[in-house]
């Protein structure tokens, strides 16, 4: 195993932690981060999961050296998008809120209780 | 067979929308209302088309599978399809009826993109697309819930957002995982490899199903749905109650069947589906507002269907779609005129109908029949679909989660005669009984009693309705069937 191999679930692991850390705080700002962390996490997930050693490359042919696999690429492109746009859509949602309630905390949206 | 039915499918609810975005906003509710029928009638199409046991396919851009991605149409999707026609063309009739939300462009386009994402959850056959459906599905329908006009509009959007979105991404790291073990998605190629004795991890069907569970509000993760569908305008909650839930119900089913028969987890599933059954129950019974307690009793629907997937087999698969059917058109019943009470009535709370029933010109006979369906009183659609539940379990032999399940199914009766009752008995405040009977005009009420009379005839005339169904369950069973269809061989 090379050393880039090791790197890697550690990487990911420290990302998907701090963004779950992230995730469960009470400031809306640090959940939006935590959000956008988790779905980069994902991402980078995408991207790396070609290498693993049961990814099977999906092209015919004799693969000369180390195969690339294009679908995953092609799969973290529209996934980088998509991640985009939806932290582009709960950012807005949140100074939404912020604007009408002055506040970003989470824990003080209390009027939907019960 | 070759089609391009399930590619007009997806094109009708695009265009509309496009055609929306260029009309005026009074012109554009009908390019929505076009966009919805056209939905419903192709639905009906395929559900032709399917009768025999032919799959419709389509292969996008001309490449063959698995390199390509396709399009395939059995005739569970047909149904699915045909529903969520269905129910946006109801929703949409009752803004072009009730003039509420107000005209917007955007309102107009988020319905049709909402349509767009869900006919295509329905009809793709590859993970990763459905993982970019079911986010369109998510996108599209967060102004649904936006357009409340209520204060408590941002924060129910909040929570439908992060909630939704958390669910959508763990979903995708379910992808990946499946992606990076067996370095396909098509659904018939990942079908014949399972079949071949390949085991998908248990991480990457852990965490598919997670995301999966947060889109049908199943009890762990249901936080986010009895605020976003009672905040929600009714046009919209009817959507949203009636069909976007049942979208993660079917990818439950799909993927159960493409990787096998899930037998650990099918325990885990039954558990939650009696669980969630029972909390909405209790729920509904306890809450004050008339759409909070519609909301809560589509969660124990939702329940009730899980956990009929969970027994699977051909009795346990018919009686999830004979639900999904009748709970669609019912709820959506229940929304549209729930929606006359609240958006034009002004009344929001159990307490304040109280008597409203014997006011309202031509409220109460939809609402009664509506409600019957909602409690599974014959004969409406609603029966048939609990009785179908609870064979499915006698018929798997778990005794115990019958009776469980059916003790679940009973409390729908209490939470519908309890909105029966408040509508029926009693003496209306003078002033609200005016300010009601003057504001609900019939063009209000038109679109939710053509439902609630939909859930009185199919439930009369059951025998369609259990055959398409049975078909249903019999197609989604042979997946060798539909592997080959998928993977291009059989056609």
């Amino acid at each position: 195993m090379t050393a880039l191999a090791w790197t890697r679930p550690i990487a990911l692991g420290v990302l998907f932690g701090c963004a779950v850390v992230l995730l469960l705080r009470r400031d809306g700002f640090r959940v939006l981060l935590g959000f956008y962390l988790l779905s980069s996490a994902v991402n980078l997930l995408i991207l790396w999961s070609e290498a693993w050693p049961s990814a099977a490359p999906p092209i015919l042919g004799e693969p000369g050296g180390t195969p690339a696999d294009p679908l995953a690429q092609s799969f973290v492109l529209t996934a980088i998008v998509i991640t985009l746009g939806t932290t582009a859509l709960f950012a807005g949602t949140l100074l939404w809120n912020g604007r009408i309630r002055r506040t970003l905390r989470l824990d003080r949206l209390t009027r939907l209780r019960g | 067979m070759p089609s391009t039915l399930p590619l007009w499918a997806i094109l009708a609810p695009f265009l509309a929308m496009l055609l929306g975005f260029e009309l005026r906003p009074s012109h554009g509710r009908y390019a929505a209302l076009a966009g919805a029928l056209a939905g419903l009638a192709l639905g009906a199409a395929m559900i032709v088309e399917t009768r025999d046991g032919t799959r419709l396919f389509y292969d996008l851009g001309g490449y063959a599978p698995p390199f390509g991605i396709g399009m395939v149409a059995d005739s569970l999707s047909a149904v699915l399809v045909t529903l969520s026609g269905l129910v946006t063309s109801a929703a949409t009739a009752y803004v072009l009826g009730a003039r509420r939300p107000r005209p917007e462009r955007r309102y107009n386009a988020a319905l049709m993109g909402t349509l767009l994402g869900l006919t295509g959850i329905f009809l793709t056959s590859d993970l990763f697309n459905f993982y970019v459906f079911l986010e369109v599905t998510v996108v599209a329908s967060t102004p649904l819930v936006a357009y409340a006009g209520d204060e408590r509009a941002p924060e129910a959007t909040l929570k439908y957002v992060l909630l939704t979105l958390l669910g959508s991404t763990t979903f995708l790291a379910g992808t990946v995982l499946t992606y990076a073990h067996f370095g396909t998605l098509n659904f018939g190629d990942l079908a014949e490899r399972i079949a071949a004795g390949a085991r998908e991890p248990a991480t990457a069907r852990g965490l598919l199903a997670a995301g999966l569970l947060v889109k049908s509000a199943a009890v762990p993760f249901h936080m986010w749905q009895p605020d976003a569908h009672s905040t929600a305008p009714s046009a919209s909650s009817a959507i949203l109650s009636g069909l976007l839930v049942k979208s993660g119900a079917y990818g439950i089913l799909r993927l159960d069947l493409v990787f096998g028969a899930l037998h650990p987890e099918a325990q885990v599933l039954l558990a939650v589906g009696a669980i969630t059954a029972l909390f909405g129950g209790f729920a509904a019974l306890a809450t004050v507002e008339i759409k909070r307690l519609l909301a809560y009793s589509t969660i124990s629907q939702m329940g009730l269907i899980l956990a009929a997937l969970a027994w699977g087999g051909r009795a346990g698969i018919t009686a999830a779609v004979l639900l999904m059917i009748a709970h669609a058109v019912t709820k959506t019943a229940l929304f549209l005129l729930a929606g006359a009470l609240v958006e034009h009535g002004g009344v929001h709370e159990i307490a304040e109908v109280r008597g409203l029933g014997g006011t309202v010109r031509g409220f109460t006979v939809p609402a009664g029949v509506a409600l019957a369906s909602l409690a599974g009183i014959p004969p409406t659609a609603g029966f048939l679909g609990k009785l179908a539940v609870l064979r499915a379990g006698i018929d798997a032999g778990s005794v115990g989660g019958t009776i469980f399940v059916g003790a679940a199914a009973a409390l729908g009766i209490g939470y519908s005669a309890r909105l029966f009752a408040a509508l029926v008995w009693g003496n209306a405040e003078p002033a609200r009984a005016a300010r009601a009977r003057s504001r609900i005009r019939l063009r209000v009420l038109i679109s939710g009693s053509v439902m609630a009379l939909l859930a009185l005839a199919l439930g009369i005339l059951g025998g369609p309705v259990l055959v398409t169904a049975q078909r249903a369950a019999t197609d989604a069973l042979d997946v060798g069937a539909y592997a080959a269809t998928a993977l291009g061989r059989s056609r």
